[in-house]
């Protein structure tokens, strides 16, 4: 009995609530204050900088998620091999593995002078085909720590940010446009390593990201790489956006320049490369918001269009709004003969049961991939500490027709965050329909 | 027979001082004896320069050909580049990355407040290889684990002429005078760099022997306890057999790791600081080693490959007792005794035998024979 009461008595003491917030904080989809900051201040790029005063301080971390994700219905399994690269389709039903939390994670966050802030987060998760065969386990029901992922961290970075320039380094998601699923350059991919920067200057915004992906093949991609002689294992890619805002209305040009296989030049950086994409996006801000994309790759002309149109009401401290968003991509526009030329990014997922080192692809631009029509409606009421979200995506692909539903309550509680998953998915005559509950409870120090 | 071997160095140095950089470990073990702690690793800002937290600026030091730093810091932000000698941690022979490399060249970096430190480093070596190195180095067949493993043409493996290694530690002080660190160390051959790999916010990079990087866990402790006394220790992991997934791969890479502890009293008579210390060294048969040149945890100097870590190499134990003597500005003197039990195997015996790899109870254990190892040190640097 005494024991344990030392035991609340220490839990008691390192328990805070979270709020260690700087404008140089980095916020994504997935966290809570996501939506309420996105519908406030409508950005142009992705992720977005948190508002709230900087506090000094540095926390140590270790976040416990309880609950549970189950499987109700679905024939979807992900291949497992060596170096196996992954489709779009893997992509999509994959989304629903990446939209949980892991096992556990620890990580520190520090900020300084409403400036400087950085966050280190090892997410440690269950393995991706261990999640599709055997399906999700938290810390205290693992059946076998074989079921152990290795790909994290998904999320850590260090950023600094003033009134006139934001740069950040790390591994994190990015995404320029309007759109949910922007064509270009979007947040479809776990993560980017990379390194960006914006330039603030009132109405015009330059903003410029560095991103390499892992250089690695397949068996088949080699054999086709060195076809074309001996190379480099390099493979980067460098975004150029500018945006031009006036008071309703926002027009912006994009340009994705890849290269693969040698070593990048300046050229590669800021002119025109291997392979890439040209974009130019603009957006209405009336009683609607109406906005519109167009998207091509200046190495074979195959293009993309998507165009949306959104309502917002806001009424103090909820937000409510609802979208509607169509696109056409081309077949073909992601594609390059040349492996490492293809507008993919590739991460490697290594799981040990079913044993595995996968290649998770995703273009860089539309999330479902090339050959798509596909109209997406969503619904999210948000408030400062969180929302809810309904998704409803359906057309079809190359891989043959495309639904996905979501919907998600995702709250900032005390001491943990809430995060309430039901999703349905279809594509290429598989599907996944599961739901998730977790309660992901924070045990932090200030030091 | 095996006849024991003994090393005697001296060595005497003029070091010039620069006041906005820490060069050495001496204000480290003055912190030792006027309590608190700074910081182990060297180069970085000193102090009371970069505690200015106004400090905005960059110093330029040049010593010679072979040391010079460029520092630039913006609080809490600071990088020093150039060509200079590094150390990271207590021991006086760290196991992990030490000053056993004469320099390194390239970038210290760190992020820090009074609670945490994050420091980074991408440092370069020297990538030439003879003919017979290029063609194992290229041998993609030689690492099961590597991806191009199944090509079949020949001499595919990743054989770029580039070997960096990137190494970034996150340094806790929860209480003062304790200090937890945690590094990795990713070490990338025959290929160049890109942002995957120097990722400071990185960790594994999901490299798992894809045939281009090494990694290598280092931890690092330290307490400043009374009595002018400090315990302090390093692990060091450059391989873990799992036994729930590699069981039956005891001949790929045996496990390898490398620890040292030691114990340090600091006293002052006049202005003379004496520090006598001990210290215990363990590291494993095959740490530090690889199939493939150059990702070996080596760097090459004069066309010898010194380990990063340890400076005598692997498969090792002893202990060394020793006294750091100095004054606040002029001089510093190291005296050091070292004894050392030295199995047979080295870096140059090769990685491929698979017969000796799984003989596991040898992974630990010296692999015989045994030969004593004795060495004598003394070390004098005068400052100006």
């Amino acid at each position: 009995m005494i024991n344990r009461k030392k035991l609340l008595l220490l839990l008691s003491c390192f328990i805070f609530v979270s709020y260690v917030f700087s404008s140089a904080r980095l916020i994504f989809r997935n966290d809570p204050q996501f939506y309420y900051t996105y519908l406030k201040t409508y950005p142009l790029v992705l992720p977005l900088r948190y508002s709230q005063d900087e506090d000094d301080s540095t926390k140590l971390y270790l976040k416990l998620p309880f609950g549970r994700s189950e499987k109700v219905a679905g024939n979807y399994e992900l291949a497992s091999g060596w170096y196996l690269p992954g489709t779009p389709t893997d992509s999509i039903f994959r989304r629903n593995y990446l939209e949980l939390p892991g096992i556990f994670s620890l990580g520190f966050s520090t900020s300084y002078s409403n400036n400087f802030y950085a966050s280190f987060n090892v997410d440690i998760p269950v393995g991706d085909t261990s999640f599709f065969r055997y399906g999700y386990e938290n810390i205290f029901e693992m059946k076998d720590m074989t079921h152990i992922g290795l790909d994290f961290p998904k999320n850590s970075y260090l950023s600094y940010s003033t009134d006139t320039i934001d740069f950040s380094f790390g591994r994190n998601t990015i995404s320029y446009g309007p759109l949910k699923y922007n064509l270009l350059l979007s947040d479809s991919a776990p993560y980017y390593d990379n390194l960006s920067m914006r330039v603030k200057s009132g109405n015009l915004n330059y903003s410029f990201s560095a991103l390499s992906s892992i250089p690695m093949l397949s068996k088949q991609e080699y054999d086709q790489q060195f076809s074309f002689g001996n190379f480099y294992a390099y493979r980067n890619t460098f975004v150029n956006r500018l945006d031009l805002s006036f008071k309703n209305f926002d027009f912006s040009v994009s340009m994705l320049n890849h290269t693969g296989g040698r070593l990048a030049d300046i050229r590669d950086m800021f002119l025109f490369s291997d392979n890439g994409l040209f974009s130019a996006d603009s957006r209405y801000r009336g009683f609607f918001e109406i906005y519109t994309a167009y998207c091509f790759n200046y190495s074979n002309f195959k293009n993309s269009f998507a165009a949306g149109i959104s309502k917002t009401i806001d009424a103090g401290d909820v937000l409510i709004r609802a979208c509607g968003e169509l696109y056409h991509v081309q077949d073909g526009i992601y594609d390059h003969e040349v492996p490492l030329k293809k507008l993919y990014y590739r991460t490697i997922s290594v799981s040990n049961n079913p044993g595995s080192r996968n290649f998770p692809d995703t273009p860089f631009g539309f999330f479902y991939g090339e050959n798509s029509n596909i109209f997406s409606a969503e619904a999210v009421i948000a408030w400062e500490d969180g929302y809810i979200e309904v998704v409803k995506d359906f057309g079809n692909n190359s891989y043959g027709k495309v639904e996905h539903f979501l919907a998600r309550i995702n709250a900032k509680m005390p001491f943990a965050d809430l995060n309430i998953l039901l999703y349905d998915t279809k594509n290429a005559d598989k599907d996944y329909f599961g739901f998730s509950f977790f309660y992901i409870l924070e045990l932090g120090v200030i030091i | 027979m095996k006849y024991p071997i003994l090393v005697l160095s001296i060595m005497l140095s003029v070091t010039l001082v620069f006041s906005a950089i820490v060069t050495d470990k001496t204000d480290l073990y003055r912190s030792v004896f006027y309590g608190g702690y700074t910081s182990n690793i060297y180069p970085r800002p000193s102090g009371e320069d970069f505690a200015d937290k106004s400090t905005f600026g960059y110093d330029i030091y040049i010593y010679d050909k072979d040391k010079y730093y460029l520092l630039f810091k913006a609080y809490p932000f600071w990088t020093i580049a150039g060509k200079y000698p590094t150390d990271w941690g207590d021991l006086e022979r760290g196991v992990y990355l030490s000053d056993s490399l004469p320099y390194v060249k390239g970038i210290t970096s760190g992020y820090e407040n009074e609670k945490l430190r994050v420091i980074f480093g991408i440092y370069t070596f020297d990538a030439a290889l003879s003919p017979q190195e290029l063609i194992r180095q290229k041998d993609q067949t030689i690492d099961s684990n590597s991806d191009r493993r199944p090509l079949t043409i020949p001499l595919s493996g990743y054989g770029d002429p580039f070997k960096t290694l990137i190494i970034h530690r996150l340094e806790v002080r929860p209480f003062s005078g304790i200090m937890i660190a945690v590094n990795e160390l990713n070490l990338i051959g025959g290929k160049m760099v890109d942002i995957v790999d120097v990722n400071p916010f990185g960790i594994l990079h999901n490299t798992f022997g894809e045939g281009f990087s090494n990694t290598m866990l280092g931890v690092d402790f330290s307490a400043v306890i009374p009595y002018g006394m400090s315990v302090y220790g390093q692990f060091a992991m450059d391989d873990f057999l799992v036994p729930q997934t590699e069981s039956g791969s005891q001949a790929y890479k045996p496990t390898a790791f490398a620890y040292g502890a030691g114990l340090r009293k600091v006293f002052k008579e006049h202005n003379l600081y004496i520090s006598p210390k001990i210290e215990f060294y363990k590291i494993y048969t095959w740490m530090y080693n690889r199939w493939q040149p150059l990702l070996k945890f080596t760097g090459r100097f004069g066309g010898i490959d010194i380990p990063m870590g340890f400076d005598y190499g692997n498969d090792m134990q002893g202990m060394l007792i020793g006294a750091d003597i100095f004054t606040d500005e002029k001089m510093k003197i190291f005296l050091g005794a070292e004894y050392y039990q030295k199995g047979s195997v080295d870096l140059n015996t090769s990685y491929s035998d698979n017969e000796k790899k799984k003989l596991t109870q040898f992974w630990c254990d010296l692999f015989p024979p045994v030969t004593d190892f004795f060495a004598l040190s003394l070390k004098i640097d005068i400052s100006y």
